[in-house]
């Protein structure tokens, strides 16, 4: 389960991580995908165990029923997702899960760690999205007047991000996922990156595919600005131990960087389809997750 | 170790750069057009084998045009250029590859009616093509304006909006050329037979629609520059 959970998580954020880089031409689809997978492992033998924290808090001793539970919760609300086309949080949902499971055998205690998840996942994307403003401001103002020579340190460094966004991907989400089975971590880590490398080739395939869609049609300045953002605030949260969306991140990047551009006209449909994931992705996971153990606890 | 390189250098290279690169040299081809068009229309009366041999280039050159559209639409399909600005540069390259089908459609007509005079004519002939000379070197203008704009667009906005300014204002300049032509061609009505009167409307209009296409060309370059940050 938890590698079917690593594959499902590598391939749908395979977009948020290369989309730019393989949808402008500067590497092949197969590179691409090499880079994110490179990206995902490392980060996700190096810092990945820092996101164990998240179920040693709040599940100090679990049993193999509430680890399938929590799996299986997970699982279910990314297919729904899917199915409903909602882009839902999976770190989100996966943090809900615990949390659901945590307070169905009431062991639910860790307050102040829980309060620090909260207080992040309500500012990071308040904060990234003035930063995305900032930035792109910052840009307009003092950036080289020759156009060609920014916007060709923007499209390599945009290669650099994408690395560093799959990085943080695989040492928060995946990390996160690894932590659950907690009487074989090492194990789980080698199965989710094993599922995390098939998932990239199986299902990233289908993911960019929609690319055009997505974080590829900004302009340089701003997608290279909110990959910038997303990765930075996801790993300032790998250092706290804490679960963090990337894709939730980028798009608030995405948001301040079109704010500051002026943007006039925002798709409001969108907008409020992320943060309606934002809120729903944990309190689904929460729900499910408790109504679960109860069931098959 | 060479492959390598190109790899390196592949991620620094902009595909918005190159389309540039590719307009220009259509840009180039459409100046060529437009100073065969002026030695068409100039060298008054024309032997038929000189208009004939400068048409038939006018013809390559269109052809050469297509086939530089033709890489450009390849270019843009394998996402060179960001997905934001695709519709933006294939106007730009259809506005430049318009200038050359003009030419093309104005060399031709002129073929035509050298072939066959149009009798009843000649005087008011010399005028109208008094007046068509002055805009197509107008077009000309604007065309060598635009081509450094090309140049200019990557590194000095501020001259880039200057060009383009200066494209709008010859624009309106053909504009009030060809304003008069056309009162002067419906003033002659009489005196003009239907096929006369036919072959001056049709071919002032072109000539003019050059102009348009030269500053949309402009405005678009504009348009680019700030999508892609400028």
């Amino acid at each position: 389960m938890a590698g079917l959970l690593g594959a499902v998580v590598s391939g749908n954020n395979i977009s948020a991580c290369c989309g730019t880089i393989i949808g402008s031409g500067m590497v092949s689809r197969r590179s691409g995908i090499v880079i994110a997978i490179v990206g995902y492992l490392l980060g996700l033998s190096i810092e990945g165990p820092k996101l164990f924290r998240v179920r040693q808090a709040f599940l100090p001793t679990e049993t193999s029923t509430e680890i399938f539970s929590i799996l299986l919760a997970t699982l279910l609300i990314f297919i729904g997702g899917e199915l409903t086309r909602v882009p839902l949080s999976l770190s989100k949902a996966l943090t809900g899960t615990i949390l659901g499971v945590s307070f169905a055998i009431g062991t639910l205690q860790q307050t102040d760690y829980l309060v620090l998840i909260l207080i992040f996942w309500v500012s990071a994307p308040i904060v990234a999205t003035a930063l995305g403003m900032f930035f792109v401001r910052l840009d307009d103002r003092y950036s080289t007047r020759n156009l060609w020579v920014k916007l060709s340190l923007l499209k390599a460094g945009l290669v650099v991000m994408a690395f560093l966004s799959a990085y943080v991907t695989g040492s928060n989400a995946l990390g996160l996922i690894a932590g659950v089975p907690s009487d074989q971590p090492q194990i789980a880590t080698v199965v989710v990156g094993i599922g995390s490398v098939l998932g990239a080739f199986v299902l990233g395939r289908g993911a960019l595919r929609r690319l055009t869609e997505g974080i590829y049609s900004l302009r340089y300045p701003n997608a290279f600005y909110s990959q910038l953002l997303g990765a930075g605030t996801v790993e300032l949260a790998n250092q706290l131990g804490i679960p963090l969306s990337t894709t939730e991140t980028v798009s608030s990047g995405i948001i301040g960087s079109g704010l500051a551009s002026k943007m006039r006209v925002m798709n409001s449909r969108n907008v409020f389809l992320i943060i309606a994931s934002w809120i729903i992705s944990p309190a689904l996971g929460f729900l499910l997750g408790y109504g679960l153990t109860l069931v098959i606890g | 170790m060479n492959r390598v390189i190109r790899r390196v250098k592949g991620f620094f290279q902009l595909g918005e750069r190159d389309a540039f690169t590719r307009i220009d040299e259509l840009a180039s081809l459409g100046e060529e057009s437009l100073h065969l068009l002026v030695k068409i229309l100039t060298n008054s009366p024309n032997g038929l084998s000189d208009v004939e041999t400068c048409t038939n280039r006018i013809s390559l050159l269109e052809k050469q045009g297509d086939k530089i559209v033709q890489s450009l639409e390849e270019m843009f399909g394998k996402g060179s250029i960001s997905a934001l600005l695709m519709r933006e540069f294939e106007r730009l390259a259809d506005s430049v590859d318009g200038v050359l089908d003009r030419a093309h459609a104005l060399s031709r007509q002129i073929r035509r009616v050298t072939k066959k005079p149009l009798r009843e004519a000649k005087e008011f002939d010399a005028i109208i093509r008094k007046d068509q000379v002055r805009l197509i070197e107008i077009a000309l203008v604007q065309l060598q304006g635009l081509r450094k704009l090309f140049n200019t667009a990557g590194s000095d906005m501020k001259q880039s909006v200057e060009l383009a300014k200066q494209i709008e204002l010859l624009e309106e300049q053909g504009d009030d050329i060809k304003d008069n032509m056309l009162d002067e061609i419906y003033g002659s009505w009489e005196v003009l037979d239907y096929a006369s009167f036919h072959n001056y409307i049709e071919t002032t209009i072109e000539a003019d629609d050059i102009l348009d296409r030269c500053e949309d060309a402009s405005d678009l370059v504009i348009v680019i520059m700030k999508g892609l940050g400028a």
